[in-house]
């Protein structure tokens, strides 16, 4: 073997033994960023975890005196909150605000993020003015709608003149709109989170693919929708799921404006939690209630990260089946 | 009453937080009680459904949306001419004789709360919900300081400025010596503390009795769906019974029954004022 198959050979091992040390480098430098937090959370968030895991296994109330003399009562608890009717009315309420909510902030937030995408003018300006209503406090928000959405309030007068039919809907006192009154609401406040998301995924696309379909004649929908659309399948997974999340958890605009009324008609997952903990004092009832929700959610999120797998391997494959020159498989 | 003028006839509250003070009235002075002796809640009688009854047909003469109007919403409609009547409460009289406020200065009548002779005899109950008073806590280790201050505060000379101003403050007048003070009485109107006397009279608590808050929003939460029409009225007392009824097993029948004794003793002892 003469001095240049000798270096050849080696080459391989330097750069092997480098990119193993760089790779230990950055996992040390994501520890060293993302430790602090996740202690914090872990010191924070896992004591209150397990509290109340103790409490939904315990019946105990403020009436009752010590906490740790609470009685053991197994599952109890969750047959009595699984078999509560108030309780599935609750989530069906909360999963059709979730459900209206989202997917309003996702259409409201993408439509704005796409005519955003591509620079122009005033395009800072336009930004500021979009992601406003988010800084807005939630609570504030609530207290703002509830005077301009009296039937003889402005919204309705507004919408009258430039109608010229006359619309005097009760947005919170009517029991059958009441609830997408609290979700429009919502969407307004959120949107700009949808909207953030889907203009830093449009933003991040690669141009090839797109001036490539344009290049052989497709017209604008097409590349939209068979181009830009499916590589932005993961970025809108990721929106659709965190919003939902958070909408599932709503209670600031509910409580404010409705207390859960008119009659039941707001009374969400959050309302009748926040009821049953802090107004009836049923603590153990409460977290047994919190913790089936949070299973509930669990099981989206879970979801959520096998379809994004999915997508991630499917984008993976397309990458590497034209980086190799062939038609990537279906 | 004249909708097209936004004139309507009453201006009771009927949303879900404060309905229940409204409905407590029509119940008591129909001679009704919440409990008996053994702690079994007594709603689903004909003084209940009476008081059901009377509550919902506010529904005819009130504003429609009067479902989701608390006192923030009612009050100003109340001042500025939108209400024929109404079971009045804390801050309306000062706020409608507020010149710089109130479009009706001068213009009402204020009386006794409206009575019934449905249990035989003619019974009228105001509400004072909940009793308002100044606690002090038995565990702070400044009790005495605590307790001076509450007495300074409640004090004529401290107490009067606070429920006679107009704007700033929201409760009413409660002692004697604020009945009679001219501030007081200008602030009122000599009609308004007239009627807040003979109020006091017969005035009564609401389920004065720990678990207060489960009574008060189980109760609110079936009224508020059989005002939206979610609930027939039939209904209501029947299932807000049941619900009771599961709330005075969780916090123990017999810890209720030694509290009963102190609700039953706040029950005004006159059926009229003197």
């Amino acid at each position: 073997m003469n001095g240049a198959a000798v270096l050849a050979a080696s080459i391989p091992l330097q750069s092997s033994s480098r990119r193993l040390s760089r790779e230990r480098a950055i996992r040390r430098f994501r520890w060293a960023i993302l430790g602090p937090f996740i202690a914090l959370l872990v010191s924070v968030l896992l004591p209150v975890l397990f509290l109340q895991l103790y409490f939904s296994f315990h019946q105990w109330t403020v009436y009752l005196g010590s906490w740790w003399d609470a009685e053991y009562v197994g599952l109890d608890l969750f047959r009595e909150v699984l078999s509560d009717p108030r309780f599935g009315w609750a989530i069906v309420r909360s999963l059709a605000f979730a459900t209206g909510s989202t997917i309003g902030c996702f259409l409201v937030g993408f439509a704005l993020a796409y005519l955003m995408h591509k620079p122009f003018p005033g395009q800072a300006l336009y930004y500021t003015i979009f992601i406003l209503p988010m800084l807005t406090v939630p609570v504030v928000v609530a207290y703002t709608a509830e005077m301009l959405l009296y039937q003889s309030g402005p919204i309705n007068d507004l919408i009258t003149r430039m109608t010229g039919i006359e619309f005097k809907p009760m947005w919170l006192t009517n029991p059958d709109i009441a609830l997408p009154t609290v979700m429009l609401l919502e969407i307004w406040n959120w949107a700009p989170f949808s909207f953030i998301i889907m203009l830093a995924g449009l933003s991040a696309l690669p141009k090839e693919p797109i001036e490539a379909a344009s290049i052989l004649g497709a017209s604008n929908w097409r590349v939209f929708w068979e181009v830009q659309l499916p590589l932005l399948r993961p970025v809108i997974l990721l929106a659709l799921v965190l919003r939902f999340l958070e909408a599932m958890a709503e209670f600031p605009k509910t409580w404010a404006l409705l207390q859960g009324g008119p009659g039941t008609a707001t009374e969400t997952v959050p309302v009748y939690i926040f009821l049953t903990t802090w107004q009836y004092f049923e603590i153990s009832k409460g977290a047994a209630m919190s913790y089936i929700v949070m299973l509930l959610m669990i099981v989206v999120v879970l979801l959520a990260i096998r379809l994004l797998r999915r997508e991630k391997r499917s984008l993976d494959a397309m990458h590497a089946s034209s980086a190799a020159g062939e038609e990537p498989a279906p | 009453m004249d909708p097209s003028k936004d004139l309507y006839g009453s201006g009771n509250l009927r949303n879900r937080a404060n309905g229940p003070t409204w409905w407590y009235m029509i119940f008591y002075s129909a001679g009704g009680f919440t409990f008996d002796d053994d702690m079994n809640p007594t709603l689903d009688t004909p003084a209940g459904h009476y008081a059901v009854d009377i509550y919902l047909q506010d529904k005819a003469v009130a504003h429609p949306e009067s479902a989701g109007w608390g006192t923030p919403q009612m009050i100003p409609r109340i001042a500025q001419g939108h209400v024929v009547s109404c079971q009045y409460w804390d801050g309306t009289a000062k706020l409608n004789e507020n010149p710089e406020k109130s479009k009706t200065t001068g213009k009402w009548l204020y009386g006794l709360v409206p009575g019934s002779d449905f249990s035989g005899k003619r019974i009228h109950r105001s509400i004072s919900s909940p009793l308002a008073a100044l606690l002090i806590n038995r565990y702070s280790p400044r009790k005495a300081q605590a307790a001076y201050l509450a007495l300074w505060l409640g004090s004529g000379k401290n107490s009067i400025p606070i429920v006679s101003d107009p704007v700033n403050t929201f409760h009413d007048v409660w002692a004697k010596e604020q009945l009679s003070a001219p501030q007081v009485i200008k602030a009122y109107s000599a009609g308004g503390i007239k009627a807040i006397e003979s109020n006091f009279q017969v005035v009564s608590p609401p389920t004065y009795l720990t678990g207060y808050l489960e009574f008060q929003d189980t109760l609110g939460k079936n009224l508020s769906e059989a005002y939206v029409g979610q609930l027939p009225a039939k209904d209501v007392l029947k299932k807000t019974q049941e619900e009771w009824s599961a709330i005075v097993r969780r916090i123990g029948r017999s810890k209720l029954k030694e509290e009963l004794a102190s609700y039953k003793a706040l029950m005004p002892k006159r059926d009229l004022p003197a």
